[in-house]
């Protein structure tokens, strides 16, 4: 019944923290419409939420981050699909091998240059204009949506022609 | 010489150091005019052996990551502003403070002078080249500001500094980037933005307020650097460092006195739309000067948690600062 | 290799990745990537890599997609925009192509609020898309559309491109404004023409309903008030100056939960399947303007679009030759760059020369903003048609692609059009002090 029946263990896991990445972001975007209602209606009587622009641009990339294995699980990013179309079922299967493997490759490049940016802030001190809130765990919090990625895209690779997740 | 050359500054002559470098201001603003005849102007004294591509207008890196860029290689060299990566730069911060900046090229000479005297750590990794600054931040409002009474509760753009000062005078601080201002200051999102007067033309914003209240007394500045990767520096013979670091120097100058010129312009500008200038009395003055005095007493706190020597870099600037205003008709 | 031709090779391989069906966002990122490499060198190449995805995810400009997008999915499952169309359809439906020029009219509108276009494309994709799909719009001609329409709002004030423009070339941000609005009524007059052309030569692609009575179209105003509750509160905040075009965003997310919650249309489980559709879709869009950007630096580093564009200017021909070269060059350019990295990077080069040939500079401001609309739909990389696309996914890229080709061809008659009667451009500004 269910397209994902028969799968393994490890495999519910990676759904379970996909979908709790994508809760977590979902939660972010709620954030942003929260604290820039606050912001509004507070400033009207000489109580803006203080850094509000901070805590948008800090929740944007929470949410951007978080939605990378849900969307990745999906198959949401777009491509073009015509010449692909066009390729016998071998050569369609070598390409689609070779991009997955590339596609890995890149979501674990992320993940790592996430890490040492995180660290970076980390070490500088860099912190947000308004609120002076550090900021090494945004990028660290990113890289692991890519590890997460990552593992999906791998699921991808070893059930061809599936999705991890239905599209609604 | 290493290389044959018919001429100083021959087309043909093949540099042997190809530079990029990365400039936040828009290609047509003064400051990246500036920069680019920095750029030639190193280029040609150098006879060739350098070449400068200059990319304005944030197109290689962003305000914000411009100097990163420059200790990861993605420009060799860059300007942009310290204020852009807070916390990065936990003594030069002092420069934008609201110290009284008189105006653009005292506080660009200045502000080179105090980098090149301290050379603090947190710059490790690059060479600053030179350093300069706006002139003073003012108060460009909708409705008239005489006190500190009229700004209370008026809602007034300004991000990091500038919201910080907007809320020890006891205002609304509104953050929003520099290119929705127009819109929010028209529309009455915002009833006011703290900015060096150059802004007001630069961006439009005179447009769309109506009154300017002097507020020099404290006027704060935002202080930006022009850096070069250390290892390209490094890499450069001595007589190439040579030319770069005279040429620099002659620079320092002519980035004050675009900043003056830039701010003679934004006044005329908005002379010629007919606002209201506002003085503060002696009195309102002090009022304005203890207002945020906090700010640099946690400047001062925040540098000697962190071991950093920020009442010497405090009373230094201020001996300065003191200097050229005594110093001027 | 000169930087130069690794910029070419870069396109190349561009077109060979995307014709791999390789995500568009993730072959730009690794054309990016390693021509960076080439160019400069690996390490300040991966330091990039991070830092543009960063960059992207957390800049204050494009929370306004999550957001709008967000707004647009509480209407669609809430009904509230289907009540909508069933009223225009009721009205217009037995006109052909009633919907899709109603759609064209609603991006106008929401582009009168909104400066930004994808964030445009994105919401009237949410809202729009579902019902004329309901009405068995071929889906093509109906994404297309949606793609098209959605870049609208870049040329009807409020802009984002008009504001850059201004800053560059120092001219009053608020005659730019003033002078857009007459060429985006005419846009969107001629895209309704382009539908009306379309669809009498292939009837299949919109169907006629029959016309409805004169009692089921004023029940069906009925239907409407939500929406306008929606959208006055959006328009009116703005213009009241309570929130910025930024905030609205946020304003009109809260608002249609508000109306969805009020018309008892509102369930977590609701509110939760809008969420899931919303990350999708935003993060696929800025997953792709991350990838721009690293595609662009390496453009940005081979100085390509640079040393064209100089060159360009250089041509030996007369005053409309070189202005029609140079809207070839935005045509060509806008294919691969992200508008606004074109504008910046080339603006400096043409605007003098633009000057020198005595056109006015406000015309060429409503010009440079014309070929970045026609950018966000042209392919390969139209941010517009992604945008739509990830919307809905039964259709694929090429067909939208194909949808808005059109549309496309409308905006070149009209960049021909303004060429020819500057008038239209320059005459309504004297009008206004
Ligand atoms: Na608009
Ligand atoms: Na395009």
């Amino acid at each position: 019944m269910s397209p994902l029946s028969g799968t393994s263990a490890r495999t519910g896991i990676l759904r379970i923290v996909t979908h709790a990445m994508a809760t977590l972001g979902g939660l972010a975007v709620a954030g942003i419409i929260g604290v820039t209602m606050a912001d509004i209606i507070g400033r009207q009587f000489g109580m803006p939420v203080r850094g509000a622009y901070d805590l948008v641009r800090v929740l944007g990339a929470i949410a951007m981050a978080c939605a990378l294995p849900l969307t990745k699980a999906v198959k949401g990013h777009i491509a073009i699909e015509y010449f692909f179309q066009k390729m016998g079922r071998r050569g369609r299967a070598v390409v689609d091998t070779v991009m997955r493997l590339v596609l890995l490759a890149l979501f674990g490049l992320l993940a790592w240059r996430f890490v040492l940016q995180g660290r970076g802030f980390l070490d500088s001190g860099e912190v947000t204009t308004t609120l002076h809130m550090p900021m090494f765990w945004v990028p660290w919090l990113a890289a692991l949506a890519c590890l997460v990625t990552a593992g999906v895209t791998l699921w991808h690779l070893l059930h061809p022609g599936r999705s991890m997740i239905r599209p609604r | 010489g290493r290389k044959e050359q018919s001429a100083a500054g021959d087309a043909a002559a093949k540099p042997e150091f190809k530079f990029s470098y990365s400039i936040f201001f828009p290609p047509l603003h003064i400051q990246a005019k500036t920069g680019m005849d920095w750029a030639a102007e190193v280029e040609q004294r150098s006879g060739g052996r350098i070449k400068i591509t200059v990319h304005p207008g944030a197109t290689l890196t962003k305000a914000d990551q411009c100097w990163q860029g420059v200790l990861n290689g993605i420009s060799d060299i860059g300007m942009s502003c310290f204020a852009y990566t807070p916390g990065r730069f936990p003594l030069l911060e002092a420069l934008d403070l609201p110290l009284g900046w008189p105006d653009g090229l005292t506080a660009t000479r200045v502000a080179t002078a105090l980098a090149a005297k301290y050379s603090p750590a947190e710059i490790q990794g690059a060479k600053i080249l030179y350093v300069h600054a706006h002139g003073p931040g003012i108060l460009a409002t909708k409705k008239p500001v005489r006190s500190l009474d009229d700004l209370r509760n008026l809602k007034i753009r300004g991000t990091g500094l500038s919201a910080g000062i907007v809320t020890a005078l006891g205002g609304t601080a509104v953050g929003m980037p520099q290119p929705e201002t127009y819109d929010a200051l028209q529309k009455g999102v915002v009833d006011g933005t703290f900015c060096p007067i150059e802004t007001l033309k630069g961006w439009k914003q005179g447009e769309v307020i109506q009154y300017i209240t002097d507020t020099k007394t404290i006027g704060y500045s935002t202080a930006m650097f022009v850096a070069i990767n250390q290892a390209a520096w490094d890499a450069l013979p001595a007589d190439l460092q040579q030319v770069v670091a005279e040429v620099s120097a002659e620079y320092v100058d002519k980035h004050g006195v675009a900043w003056n010129q830039a701010d003679a312009e934004g006044l005329t500008f908005v002379q010629e739309l007919g606002r209201e200038f506002i003085s503060l009395s002696p009195e309102e003055e002090a009022r304005w000067q203890q207002q945020v005095a906090p700010i640099l007493d946690r400047y001062l706190a925040q540098a000697a948690e962190k071991g950093l020597p920020g009442a010497d870099f405090l009373r230094d600037a201020q001996a300065l600062i003191a200097e050229a205003r005594a110093a001027r008709p | 290799m000169t930087d130069l031709q690794t910029g070419l090779a870069g396109i190349a391989l561009l077109f060979l990745l995307l014709a791999s069906s390789m995500p568009v966002a993730f072959a730009m990122t690794l054309v990016g990537l390693v021509g960076f490499a080439v160019v400069v060198n690996p390490a300040a190449a991966l330091y990039m890599l991070a830092t543009d995805y960063y960059d992207t995810f957390s800049s204050y400009g494009l929370t306004v997609i999550p957001l709008f997008v967000f707004m647009g999915q509480v209407a669609f499952h809430a009904g509230i925009s289907r009540k909508l169309f069933n009223a225009a359809q009721s009205w217009f439906g037995w006109l052909r192509g009633g919907l899709a020029m109603a759609t064209v009219g609603a991006c106008a509108a929401f582009g009168a609020i909104c400066g930004s276009g994808p964030a445009t494309a994105a919401t009237m994709a949410a809202v729009c898309l579902p019902e004329m799909k309901r009405y068995r719009y071929h889906p093509g001609f109906a994404a297309g559309t949606v793609a098209a329409g959605g870049s609208i709002g870049m040329m009807i004030p409020p802009s984002v491109v008009f504001i850059v423009y201004g800053v560059l070339t120092e001219q009053s941000i608020g005659k730019l404004f003033i002078a857009g609005i007459v060429p985006g009524l005419l846009i969107s007059a001629m895209f309704m023409a382009t539908i009306a052309l379309l669809c009498a030569r292939r009837p299949g692609l919109a169907p006629p309903a029959s016309a409805a009575g004169w009692r089921e179209r004023c029940r069906s105003l009925g239907g409407v008030v939500e929406t306008l509750l929606l959208f006055a509160l959006v328009m009116g905040g703005m213009f009241a100056g309570w929130f910025t075009p930024t905030e609205a965003a946020a304003v009109g997310a809260a608002g249609s939960v508000a109306i969805a919650l009020g018309a008892r249309k509102a369930s977590f489980r609701m509110l939760a399947t809008a969420m899931g559709e919303t990350l999708r879709t935003s993060c696929m869009v800025l997953v792709i303007v991350a990838g721009a950007t690293v595609f662009g630096h390496f453009l940005q580093i081979t100085n390509v679009p640079t040393e064209l564009a100089a060159w360009m200017s250089g041509l030996p021909l007369p005053a409309w030759g070189i202005m029609l070269a140079i809207l070839f060059f935005y045509l060509v350019a806008g294919a691969f760059l992200d508008a606004l990295a074109l504008v910046m990077l080339t603006i400096p080069i043409f605007y003098p020369v633009v000057l020198d040939l005595g056109y006015d500079p406000i015309w060429f401001g409503v010009m440079i903003v014309l070929v970045t609309q026609m950018g966000v739909i042209s392919p390969p990389v139209g941010v517009n048609v992604y945008v739509v696309s990830g919307m809905d996914r039964a259709v694929s890229l090429q067909s939208v692609f194909k949808g808005a080709l059109p549309y496309l061809a409308a905006l070149i008659v009209a960049a021909l059009l303004l060429l020819a009667f500057p008038q239209i451009v320059t005459v309504p500004t004297t009008w206004v002090k």
